[in-house]
């Protein structure tokens, strides 16, 4: 109840013996709305018509005040599986109230002793092991039938139906706490007694919180003759300290006794009580002060009605929500339609605050457009002055780009083979002549390419080591031949000086000798003649020499 | 069912479908086609703003670049690198050049032109026409090939680069061919096979005018 004000506004149909009590419950107020009588004439209509307009159409919670009601307790439910144990449930509930339609379950809580400990026998394991329950059931009567006609009448939909002393037990609890406050332990036995506009006094007795007995009784109102209203309660709550004796109740037991009633009849009856307990009496509105609500202006405040209706009508949870076929059927399409509008208002909301904000996102995108294109006129202006005073310089800006940005590409790509020759010329000197030379730029003429052999590698890797970069685009092939008149010896020597100084002078190229003078070749047959006249010649000698150059283009 | 529920609940929930249908229709239908073309209008502008800003800023930094390439660039206009591959002048530049190398003879062979897309140059709408010319020359002296070699590359029209090169000594100077020498008789003591390629610029509507065909992108 701490937050009352996101408590539910309902229609509280409080049902007693004798007429349907009509509250309306914001979490403001509790506000009676009327009475009508069983017998009314046109009851069905009259209520129908009160809960459209005057109550608003709220959902509608129905509580039971009247005597028939009956409770079971100590029921307990055999150990069985959780998929089992709701169709035990309702097949004890039909055992235990076969000719009442609406029935419902309460789960008891135990304490700790009450549950087997281990090591105890079987059978008696087997009797408390189980959960406790209280069961209730109420007679399909005239009043509920007539009560449940006008609802389906109404159109409302309905919040439950409920027994008043069932749901008034966590009140009672609520009020015995608060009383207690800090200065004491709240008593073991709280006794509530409330006289309702009917003239039935509801008395809720609650032990450890948990309802341990109810009794509603008739009492004349206190008519100005407060002693014999406090007779008649003094006498029905001895009457109740009597049966509770049969629950266990002692003489001596700390009690908490709770009366709803105007001060001057408080007064007769405190008079009478001589049992020990914590005697408290409030108004209504006292009480539900103490219980943290408001239940606004009533006629009379010694009446307990509006407080119950106040209590049970924001309650989001109830104790005991009692299975009700008839309203059910009433109620589960009213709820599903309500669960329906839920979802499309929920859908709604959604698919309005998306249209919202892609609207708004939209009209963004579309206010930044025209600023874009605002600052692309100005770019463009800027862009369209550079180029014009490029224009004006006479060329064009691309072309420009395109012709120097290609020529420089095409030099770079470009073999030099007049210093590639000229560095070749150095490397021979003055001695040494070629018969034909040949330079290949390997982009155009891969065909061309010789093949690599080991000792090309073997340099490659050794220039690597050095930290050269050795290229292979432009592949020189030197063809040499040396005169008869000097020695195998003396051609092979300078051929290899030769390597050297080339190698020297092209640091980045590969120089090998392919061919070097005289040199064996296993490779080929080897043929010629020798005789009168015939001597060795120049070819056989073997005098020629092939000197290969791979390298960069220039 | 209707009993149960009431003509009011149903009114709602047909209300409220109704309006779910029509804030979904506008929503999917109208409001995010809608947001996505003025994303993508959106998108396509700062793209264009960038591109302008971006080329503006370089014109502006190339601006004092381009005036000192501008004499490079005049000089590749003047050398012919932009513009078609004149078959004529070819002619009349290489027997300039065989002329002033001194070179006995120069056999040529202009091969077709190629166009080809360059990378560099596709900006300005530029694509670059390669020709092949093979050449053999008969000369007295190597040193004249060499002459006419760097002539080839440094005199003549547009771009060219020697992609292969062989020289091969014929004769010996010897008492023989200096007699014929002396006697004015041309001996040819080395002859040279050349192989170039000839590069010019020149704009993809000149290139189409004079039917030359366009081939996949060089790598140079």
């Amino acid at each position: 109840m701490a937050l009352a004000l996101m408590s539910p506004n309902r229609t509280v149909l409080l049902i007693a013996d004798d007429a349907l009590f009509i509250y309306s419950v914001t979490a403001r107020a509790a506000r009676f709305i009327d009475a009508v009588a069983w017998g009314a004439d046109d009851f069905v209509r009259t209520v129908e018509l009160l809960l459209r307009k005057e109550c608003g159409g709220k959902p509608v919670l129905i509580l039971n005040d009247m005597t028939d009601q009956y409770f079971k307790g100590g029921q307990r439910l055999p150990n069985v599986g959780m998929m089992d144990k709701q169709g035990v449930l309702k097949r004890k509930l039909q055992v235990a109230f076969p000719n009442y339609p609406i029935r419902g379950a309460l789960q008891i809580k135990q304490k700790k002793g009450e549950r087997p400990a281990p090591g105890t026998d079987k059978a008696a394991s087997a009797r408390v092991a189980g959960d406790l329950y209280l069961f209730a059931g109420v007679p399909m009567a005239e009043p509920l039938v007539k009560t449940f006609e006008a609802v389906k009448a109404s159109m409302v939909a309905v919040a439950g139906f409920t027994l008043l002393p069932v749901e008034a037990s966590d009140m009672v609890r609520a009020l015995s706490v608060k009383l207690a406050a800090k200065e004491r332990r709240p008593s073991e036995w709280a006794i509530f007694i409330g006289q309702h506009q009917s003239g039935a006094l509801r008395q809720v007795v609650t032990r450890n919180g948990q309802l341990a007995m109810t009794r509603i009784t008739g009492v004349a109102a206190p008519d100005g003759d407060y002693n014999a209203w406090a007779m008649d309660v003094y006498q029905e709550f001895k009457a109740t300290l009597g049966y509770l004796s049969r629950y266990g109740y002692g003489g001596d037991d700390t009690t908490d006794l709770m009366v709803v009633a105007t001060p001057e009849a408080s007064d007769a009856l405190e008079r009478l009580v001589d049992v020990p307990c914590h005697y408290t009496s409030f108004t209504a509105n006292e009480a539900a002060r103490l219980l943290g609500m408001t239940i606004g202006v009533q006629e009379n405040a010694g009446f307990a009605d509006a407080l119950h209706a106040a209590w049970c009508g924001r309650k989001s949870k109830f104790i005991l929500k009692m299975d009700a076929a008839e309203l059910t059927r009433i109620h589960q399409p009213r709820q599903a339609a309500a669960a329906v509008i839920f979802m499309l208002l929920a859908g709604t909301a959604y698919l309005a605050w998306d249209t919202a904000s892609g609207m708004q996102s939209m009209l963004a995108a579309q206010s930044e457009i025209s600023e874009q294109k605002r600052i692309l006129g100005q770019v463009q202006a800027e862009y369209d002055q550079e180029v014009k005073r490029l224009e004006e310089m006479g060329f064009d800006v691309k072309l420009i780009q395109a012709g120097l940005n290609t020529f420089q590409s095409l030099e770079t790509a470009r073999m030099d083979v007049v210093t590639l020759l000229k560095k070749i010329s150095d490397g021979l000197g003055n001695e040494l002549r070629i018969d034909k030379i040949t330079v290949n730029d390997l982009a155009y003429n891969q065909a061309k390419q010789s093949a690599v052999d080991l000792t090309r590698l073997r340099d490659a890797a050794v220039a690597a080591a050095n930290g050269q970069e050795l290229q292979s685009n432009v592949e020189t092939t030197i063809h040499m031949s040396f005169p008869q008149t000097i020695t195998p010896e003396e051609g092979r020597k300078q051929i290899d000086d030769l390597e050297r100084r080339l190698k020297s002078i092209l640091p980045t190229s590969i120089v090998w000798i392919e061919k070097n003078v005289g040199s064996k070749d296993y490779t080929e047959t080897t043929s010629g003649e020798v005789g009168a006249n015939k001597s060795l010649t120049a070819e056989e000698l073997d005098m020629k020499a092939e000197i290969r150059i791979t390298g960069p283009l220039s | 069912m209707i009993k149960l529920i009431g003509a009011k609940r149903l009114m709602i929930i047909l209300v409220l479908a109704g309006l779910c249908a029509v804030l979904a229709g506008v929503s999917f239908g109208l409001i995010k086609p809608e947001q996505d073309a003025a994303k993508r209008q959106l998108s396509a502008l700062k793209s264009d703003i960038s591109f302008k800003t971006t080329e503006t800023a370089r014109f502006r930094q190339e601006m004092a670049e381009i005036q000192s390439e501008k004499n490079t660039f005049q000089s590749l206009q003047s050398v012919g690198f932009l513009g078609e591959q004149s078959r004529l002048e070819a002619r009349k530049r290489i027997e300039a050049i065989q002329s002033y190398s001194r070179v006995l003879s120069a056999r040529y062979n202009i091969g077709p032109g190629v166009i080809s897309n360059v990378e560099t140059a596709t900006e300005a709408d530029q694509v670059l026409m390669t020709t092949e010319i093979k050449i053999d020359l008969d000369a007295l002296d190597d040193a004249d090939v060499y002459k006419f070699i760097s002539l080839m590359e440094n005199a003549f029209i547009g771009h060219v680069s020697v992609t292969s090169f062989e020289l091969q000594r014929v004769l010996d100077l010897n008492e023989v061919t200096l007699r014929q020498i002396g006697s004015g008789i041309p001996a040819v003591l080395v002859k040279a096979k050349l192989v170039l390629n000839w590069k010019t610029l020149l704009s993809r509507q000149q290139a189409a005018l004079i039917g030359a065909g366009t081939v996949a992108a060089e790598g140079m």
